[in-house]
């Protein structure tokens, strides 16, 4: 189920209703909550509801393996067999394609005719990337004593649960779990900041993505060799806001969703594009996967603690792995590997060169330095091959000659405002939340009637899917 | 001591009392409000929003195939909409629309936007139109020189397939002398003209883009009844009115294309995964061969065994040299990028080969 859908809003109020008749009562309530969210879930494919049902069964076994084994070295072979049990759908489903694929190839190229690997192509089941990154946060930090094994009903319940469900934001077990053994407190709901969020997002992402997708996006990358240097420049910027109002409206919509169940969320998205260095840049968007990739990957990897060859080998492995997990092709992989190198010439440069005076001349150097090549990667990471985006890279030199169809000035100007708003000040928002806030609910209720009006009117007929759900 | 399933927390305690930990953090300031309110705040949204947008849900849902879903759908929306109209909130909605510039009237399918043609439409002497009745079919003339001041035309119509296809026959053209305008729609197809009238498209495109060459891949959509672009049914899907009633739509549709003068590449439908819509969709590949063989400028194009094995299976792959490349999308349907590339090719090779197109029109 989409969240920008009329599905979606009948489904809400019927749950919302629900939610919170049935939160005095613990077991009905959850069961309540596990029913909805499986429904939320088998609207897009019911058969894949005992995929999830499977991977959450599969961590909490493996959770209570590793609590029962009674020395260290027992509870690490159990906390590797649950996480490697917890992968293999997701490895299955997302990557044994790509990987029989070309070793079939390459087999091929060595003279190897046949070998015997089965070639299949499986329909990716919706965010199954992000419900196995948090049934393994959920084994690992039993096993590192962060969270205690929970029930198998909150389990059951904190991987399903659907604000997160499809696209995240990837909630740790002791961020979510202790919030559903707490009954939620249903005179003090934040009605004013979840509509904030909610409209929002919704305005980011069926307004905003949508336009600049259609007009500007989807033809630079359709037909890259033949757009001009203007246009390509622009394409790739619209991808960057794109992407951008996608998926940081996908996860306003989700925090927003929660709020009003009573529920915190973490932060998925902090004016990503205002970064200073790519490392900035990763603590800022996509927040909950940065810090997945960095305590479940990087660090076990061994972090920064094995020398500074080894530090730059971990950064370039944790965004490989990190490039990988957003797709099994090899323009994710390049883009991971970007990044990755990008982060380690930083982290090399923050260790040998001394710091320099901050200036506003440099502070805006290393921003926009930063906006360039983190819109550079996404080339990569929307292209469709390796060969269309080194086609529109190369239009930036030779596209100059080439007139100018796409852009507009409209297109233009909501680059420039989305942009801005990345560095707008965050005070004017709060106060209008507080007047919001203040409002009786038939006036607040026009008044989001009112948003949702102007979002339909702008917005095209019919939304395309997240992007984040194919991932 | 070790962490075990008997220490969870004590879920039924904490249950039963509210605390900071039970509502989320709120800014200084900032007014909170009880569930009752919210739900009401969340239904006045919803119902006002509902009814100022029922009419354009209503023409939706109408669109929608038949079945539950449409039915329940319209059984809610109409009362709705009815309500809509009577308090004018209608009108408040359309006149939104318009000052964007769009038609609140327009097919739920959406309306076309034909690109002005960057120079007049020349027609070259050798060039047929349709035939009069008493004389023979002229096939597959000549398709015209292009020229960098005159350049080819080319229009891909239809479904979502065609949309796919035409970013990638983009590709094979040579910008200087091509220009290209994609026409595909997804969702629409020749069956349900009430949902997108293709034949009223097919004539704006012609008017006002006058292509020297269509490029036509459609159907995938079609099974289901034949409706008016009025919604009015005229033949059931699975009725023996059904075959002839959409083979009539297909040389509408073609005729419109090289009345205009322009050459015809109907792409036939690929071979899908579900086994099961096989025998329909072959039968449709069937009309629209038929079709355009008794047309004149019109070549049919086979996907079907293109993609499909050496003994007529689905695959998703496709094997040259020993490789094999993924040209399938996972819905079994679509293709990927390299599927749609191969799908241009063969489309580019049909039309060099049967309408002698200049191969410099081509990229290298």
């Amino acid at each position: 189920m989409l969240f920008p859908t009329i599905d979606f809003a009948v489904f809400f109020a019927l749950v919302f209703l629900g939610h919170w008749l049935l939160n005095p009562k613990p077991l009905p309530w959850k069961l309540f909550m596990i029913g909805a969210s499986y429904v939320f879930y088998a609207w897009w494919d019911v058969h894949f509801i005992w995929l999830l049902a499977g991977v959450s069964a599969i961590s909490q076994l493996g959770a209570i393996a590793v609590a029962r084994q009674p020395d260290e070295r027992r509870k690490r072979v159990a906390m590797v067999a649950g996480v490697t049990l917890t992968l293999l759908p997701l490895l299955y489903f997302k990557y044994y394609g790509f990987f029989s694929l070309n070793l079939t190839n390459a087999a091929a190229e060595l003279g190897l005719e046949n070998l015997g690997l089965p070639l299949v192509q499986l329909i990716l089941p919706v965010g199954i990337s992000f419900f196995t990154f948090m049934a393994i946060s959920y084994i690992v930090d039993v096993y590192r004593g962060h969270t205690r094994v929970a029930s198998w009903i909150d389990v059951f319940l904190y991987l399903s649960f659907f604000p997160h469900l499809v696209a995240g934001p990837i909630v740790r077990p002791d961020e979510l779990i202790p919030q559903l053994d707490v009954r939620r407190d249903p005179r003090h709901i934040d009605v004013a900041g979840a509509s904030w969020l909610i409209v929002g997002g919704l305005f980011k992402k069926v307004v905003v993505s949508s336009f600049l997708a259609t007009t500007m996006v989807d033809p630079v990358f359709g037909d890259p060799a033949s757009v001009s240097a203007i246009d390509a420049i622009f394409g790739i910027l619209a991808y960057a806001i794109v992407i951008y109002a996608d998926f940081s409206g996908y996860t306003d919509i989700a925090i927003g969703v929660a709020k009003l169940l009573g529920f915190q969320f973490p932060q998925n998205f902090d004016r990503p594009y205002s970064a200073r260095s790519l490392q900035d840049f990763w603590r800022r968007w996509h927040i909950t996967l940065s810090r997945w990739l960095r305590d479940y990957l990087y660090i076990p990897l061994g972090g920064s603690k094995k020398g500074e060859i080894r530090t730059y080998v971990n950064i370039v492995v944790t965004m490989v792995l990190g490039g990988l997990w957003h797709g099994a092709a090899w323009t994710f992989v390049f883009w991971g590997l970007y990044h990755g190198i990008g982060q380690a010439i930083g982290a090399w440069k923050r260790t040998h060169l001394p710091e320099r005076t901050e200036t506003p001349m440099l502070l805006w150097g290393q921003r926009l330095s930063t906006f360039a090549l983190v819109c550079v990667g996404w080339v990569f990471f929307r292209a469709d091959s390796m060969a269309t985006a080194f086609s529109l890279l190369g239009r930036l030199i030779t596209g100059w000659t080439t007139p100018t169809e796409l852009v507009t000035p409209l297109v233009i100007g909501t680059i420039a405002l989305m942009l801005a708003l990345q560095y707008a000040p965050r005070e004017p928002g709060m106060l209008l939340q507080e007047r919001i806030s203040r409002w009786r609910p038939v006036p607040m209720g026009l008044s989001v009637a009112a948003a949702l009006f102007v979002i339909t009117t702008l917005g095209p007929q019919g939304v395309a899917p997240f992007i984040y759900f194919q991932f | 001591m070790p962490d075990t399933p008997h220490e969870r927390m004590p879920t039924l305690e904490r249950f039963d009392r509210f605390g900071e930990d039970a509502r989320t953090p709120v800014p200084r300031g900032r007014v909170t409000m009880p569930a009752g309110r919210v739900l009401i705040v969340l239904l006045v949204a919803l119902l006002v929003w509902g009814a100022s947008y029922a009419p354009s849900l209503k023409r939706a849902s109408e669109a929608q195939p038949l079945g539950t879903r449409r039915t329940v759908s319209l059984w809610v929306l109409r009362p709705v909409a009815a309500i809509s109209d009577f308090m004018q909130l209608t009108a408040l909605t359309d006149g939104a629309i318009r000052a964007l510039g769009r038609d609140p009237d327009e097919e739920p399918g959406g309306a076309v936007d034909v690109p002005e043609p960057e120079d007049l439409p020349t027609l070259d002497p050798d060039v047929s139109v349709s035939p009069k009745p008493d004389e023979p079919v002229v096939k597959n003339t000549k398709i015209r020189r292009p020229t960098p001041k005159d350049k080819l035309r080319v229009a891909v119509v239809g479904d979502s397939l065609a949309a796919g296809l035409g970013v990638y026959l983009e590709r094979e053209f040579r910008p200087a002398l091509v220009r290209l305008t994609r026409q595909g729609r997804i969702s629409t197809g020749l069956s349900r003209l009430d949902y997108f009238d293709w034949m009223t498209a097919m004539r704006q495109i012609e008017k006002g883009f006058s292509p020297d060459l269509v490029v036509v891949m459609i159907g995938d959509n079609d099974n289901q009844s034949l409706q008016t672009p009025g919604g009015q049914v005229v033949a059931e899907i699975g009725s023996f009115e059904w075959p002839r009633g959409y083979e009539k739509r297909v040389e509408e549709f073609t005729r419109i294309a090289v009345d205009g003068g322009a050459h015809v590449a109907w792409v036939g439908l690929p071979i899908v995964q579900r086994k099961e819509r096989w025998d329909v969709m072959q039968r449709q590949n069937a009309i629209y061969e038929r079709v355009v063989d008794a047309a004149p400028n019109a070549i049919y194009v086979d996907t079907w065994d293109r993609f499909a094995t050496r003994d007529g299976q689905y695959t998703p792959f496709y094997w040259e040299g020993g490789k094999a490349e993924l040209v399938r999308a996972p819905d079994g349907l679509h293709f990927t990028p390299r599927g749609y590339e191969l799908l241009a090719q063969a489309v580019t090779d049909a039309v060099v080969e049967s309408f002698r197109l200049m191969p410099n029109a081509l990229n290298d």
